[in-house]
């Protein structure tokens, strides 16, 4: 039981690991040598080509990068990515085409996972802005809103344990539609603002407390659930 | 041009499917016409037989059939207690394997080798069809089979010279064929209930890419289950019969009744039963048959709302149903698929034909044919890394699409720890001892550090076909350890290599040997029936150079047969059956002619002439 390994907090985001640098710092095509923009297929020689460190999910799906995304838009965006790396189409080709193919299509399928939930790709997108900026990485609730979800859990507890299940279902869930409301008004502000003048931090920090506070009323819901009838 | 076929190898029945010329798939029937290959075998003191012959020898004292292997596929004999229970021939364990006792042989034979005859046998029937050795399949799986019940049906295919290319899961291969067929594009779910599995599939079909979206299942569910309540509700109603039917002819023509009987209700409202020589007489009526079966169907809804639930989607967002197994004729199945869905149930496709011809589709995208079709599969189950506690940490989880690759960070849990142990797992559980132990291994030379402190980054990777790798790698140091992970349930790698050299010191030789013969056969027909052909008709019909020329490729026919080349007698024969066209279509046009002006027809020449 020593030797057995244990979680450490903080998962690394998986980041294009392949280096498409010459020794001269050049993006280069890794067949013919070729001088090449971050492409996803060589120009010249048409072979598919590692992502560049530059690629995030949204660069790797090729779509802008917003909080409000049409859901159309993702999956045509993925679907053509996956015709052009999954490694059913590079069968019988040269090991190196299929080692990037392999890992090319493994992070557009992770891309787009994340991506396709707007909480989770909400997420992402605060991460990613947190971590260019050097940014306060932390998101601490405010301390009535903890109260509020405290009341709250309080008072759905009792419902189940009375087996009023469904009561205390949509005892949650009128705190929650709100709430996914506001959120998704945030995107819209957010994207503006992007497109404007520029993002804020209270922006980012707004809306990351109430993607905290989204989590902590889905595990209620979760509980209740689970609370026996 | 290079064949890859596609298999279904199912539990009562196999199929094998290739691509037509013209970019359509077809399923393969045998010299008489039948598309299934029963999946029996039949150990006999004179031979082994696969398929019809097999079945037909079921009562046969002298000779072991063993059918339904594939509930043993890739699992422990302990695993199968219950499986066993059901069959009527013996089954051992041979080094917690299960095995099948071959005494006339003195042999044990374990099921991916009872597979590996069905699928030799449909290899060949492949080959036969196409003329042209076939070494590359796509074979299909229920989706709920484990890695080890995957990896046993690849070591099948192996032991029957098939390279396989890919395992595809039997619900996604039937939405490949239909979806391909009808060219629907929509959110569709997939209900396989064969005689003993119960699959889900949740699928999405986009201007030719097929994503499942999710799947969920039963391993232990099926039309056999309904029939067997059947029995059971006639044990309890008639006294003795219980007693009966411990012997296992008696079972027997009772599941055969139940069976019967349930079919039966899919159409009446009522059935009556009635054996004389066990005095049963009864009936039954579909509400009690809805009642019997209640149950069951609760229990294929609970692996539907879980894949439901997985995908986050809403039941009535579905476009289509597609029902593929022949246990989705019960009325009272469609009745809660209806009630479920609302949806359009799609059942026009034949259920039978329908995973094989999927199995193809996906042959042909592998063979580099087909750039505008690509399926979207996932993983069935977790998978992850047991941590403190016995926990399992899950680093990808069920239903995400491959392939994939998941890293998570892991650290010591004492002071001046120096290995960590990597124990990986598959499946839903908690608790690591709950789960499928995929592996393990040690990631040593990590410095001595306070607990805490050390970086170690996980990575999972999982291929288009599956096949996991996890590596191991302390961040400080770079010091890295990685095990690519080879399903395992039972026969290990060493064992299947055995059993590869033997089956490989024969496999060249049988194709070799096969169509030496099969070609020898042929070649008699063609040779009688021209020979036949040449004696009824004068120089109105066969000019004198013509005549010359079809008696000296017969002679070149006939040296070659003298030979052991297979290929060349085959081609020998094509050339004489191009020179003979024009004298058959001749031939026709004459008793057409004769026909009608009201003489009797001659007799045509039976293959030769008008051989393709």
């Amino acid at each position: 039981m020593a030797d057995t390994a244990i979680p450490r907090s903080g998962a690394p985001t998986l980041h294009p690991h392949h280096d498409r640098m010459d020794h001269t710092g050049r993006s280069v095509c890794w067949n013919c040598e070729k001088t090449i923009e971050d492409v996803d297929v060589c120009p010249s020689c048409v072979r598919v080509q590692p992502f560049g460190e530059a690629r995030d999910y949204f660069r790797i799906l090729d779509i802008p990068e917003r909080l409000a995304l049409d859901p159309r838009l993702l999956i045509s965006a993925y679907h053509e990515k996956s015709r052009l790396f999954h490694p059913d189409h590079h069968v019988g080709e040269t090991e190196k085409e299929q080692e990037i193919s392999l890992a090319n299509a493994s992070l557009v399928n992770l891309a787009f996972r994340t991506l396709r939930d707007p909480f989770l790709r909400a997420r992402y997108y605060i991460s990613r802005k947190r971590g260019e900026d050097g940014r306060p990485k932390k998101t601490t609730l405010p301390p009535e809103v903890l109260m509020e979800i405290m009341d709250l859990r309080e008072e759905t507890q009792s419902l189940t344990s009375q087996g009023r299940h469904s009561e205390a279902e949509s005892r949650v869930r009128a705190v929650l539609d709100p709430l996914e409301r506001e959120i998704y008004a945030d995107f819209d502000r957010i994207d503006s603002l992007a497109e404007e003048k520029g993002v804020a931090d209270s922006d980012i920090t707004h809306l990351a407390e109430r993607l905290e506070k989204r989590a902590y009323i889905q595990n209620l819901l979760a509980e209740i659930k689970e609370a026996p009838h | 041009m290079k064949h890859v076929i596609g298999i279904d190898l199912g539990t009562t029945h196999s199929l094998v499917a290739y691509r037509k010329e013209d970019g359509t798939v077809e399923v393969i029937r045998d010299r008489e016409g039948r598309p299934l290959l029963p999946s029996v075998v039949a150990l006999s003191p004179d031979g082994v037989r696969v398929g019809w012959t097999a079945r037909d020898l079921i009562n046969d004292p002298q000779t072991t059939v063993v059918y339904a292997a594939k509930r043993l596929m890739g699992r422990s004999f302990a695993e199968t207690a219950a499986e066993r229970a059901h069959l009527a021939y013996p089954v051992i364990d041979k080094n917690g394997t299960p095995a099948i006792p071959d005494p006339a042989r003195h042999r044990f034979l374990t099921p991916p080798e009872i597979g590996s005859l069905i699928l030799a046998n449909l290899r060949s029937r492949a080959e036969e069809a196409l003329g042209c050795e076939v070494t590359e399949a796509v074979i299909t799986v229920p989706a709920y089979f484990n890695d080890g019940q995957r990896q046993a049906t690849k070591d099948a295919g192996a032991l029957a010279g098939l390279n396989v290319l890919r395992i595809i899961n039997e619900p996604t291969a039937a939405a490949l064929a239909y979806g391909l067929g009808e060219k629907k594009d929509g959110l569709f779910a997939i209900f396989d209930l064969g005689g003993g599995t119960f699959d889900f599939s949740l699928l999405e079909i986009r201007k030719g890419i097929f994503e499942v979206r999710a799947t969920n299942g039963d391993t232990h569910l099926g039309g056999e289950d309904f029939d067997r309540a059947i029995m059971d509700s006639w044990f309890s109603e008639i006294p003795g019969l219980k007693e009966l039917a411990l012997r296992s002819e008696v079972r027997d023509t009772l599941r055969k009744e139940a069976e019967r009987a349930k079919i039966a209700l899919s159409r009446d409202t009522s059935v009556s039963v009635s054996i004389p020589s066990l005095n049963v007489s009864t009936t039954l009526t579909r509400e009690r048959l809805n009642a019997l079966v209640e149950p069951f169907v609760e229990r294929a809804f609970a692996s539907v709302r879980a894949a439901m639930r997985d995908s986050g989607t809403d039941p009535k967002s579905v476009d289509g149903v597609i029902l593929v197994g022949g246990s989705t004729r019960l009325l009272r199945f469609r009745e809660a698929v209806s009630d479920y869905f609302g949806a359009t149930l799609y059942d026009s496709v034949d259920p039978d034909l329908v995973v094989a011809e999927g199995a193809a589709v996906q042959a042909d995208i592998l063979s580099g044919r087909r750039k505008d079709l690509l399926l979207l599969d996932v993983t069935p189950l977790s998978l992850g890394i047991e941590t403190i506690g016995g926990v399992m940490s899950t680093l990808i989880p069920r239903n995400t699409t491959i392939p994939a690759q998941a890293k998570e960070l892991f650290t010591t849990y004492v002071d001046g720890q120096v290995n960590v142990d990597i124990h990986v797992l598959q499946g839903e559980r908690e608790m690591a001892a709950d789960n499928r132990s995929l592996g393990r291994f040690t990631l040593s030379g990590i410095p001595p550090l306070p607990a805490g402190a050390p970086r170690i980054e996980v990575t999972f990777q999982i291929d288009a076909n599956g096949i996991l790798e996890v590596t191991a790698r302390e961040q400080t140091t770079g010091q890295r350890a990685n095990v690519v992970i080879h399903p395992s349930y039972g026969l290990g790698k060493d064992d299947v290599r055995e059993l590869l050299k033997e089956a490989f010191a024969h496999a060249k030789d049988d194709f070799a040997l096969r169509l030496l013969i099969d070609s020898r056969t042929e070649a008699q027909t063609v040779l009688g029936a021209t020979e036949r052909a040449l004696g009824t008709v004068g120089d109105d019909i066969l000019g004198t150079e013509e005549r010359s020329a079809i008696i000296a490729q017969m002679k070149l026919l006939r040296s070659a047969m003298e030979g052991t080349d297979g290929k060349k007698v085959r081609d020998e024969i094509r050339t004489l059956d191009r020179l003979t066209q024009p004298l058959a279509e001749r031939l026709v046009n004459r008793s057409l002619t004769e026909a009608l002006s009201g003489k009797a027809l001659p007799e045509l020449p039976k293959e030769g002439g008008a051989h393709a």
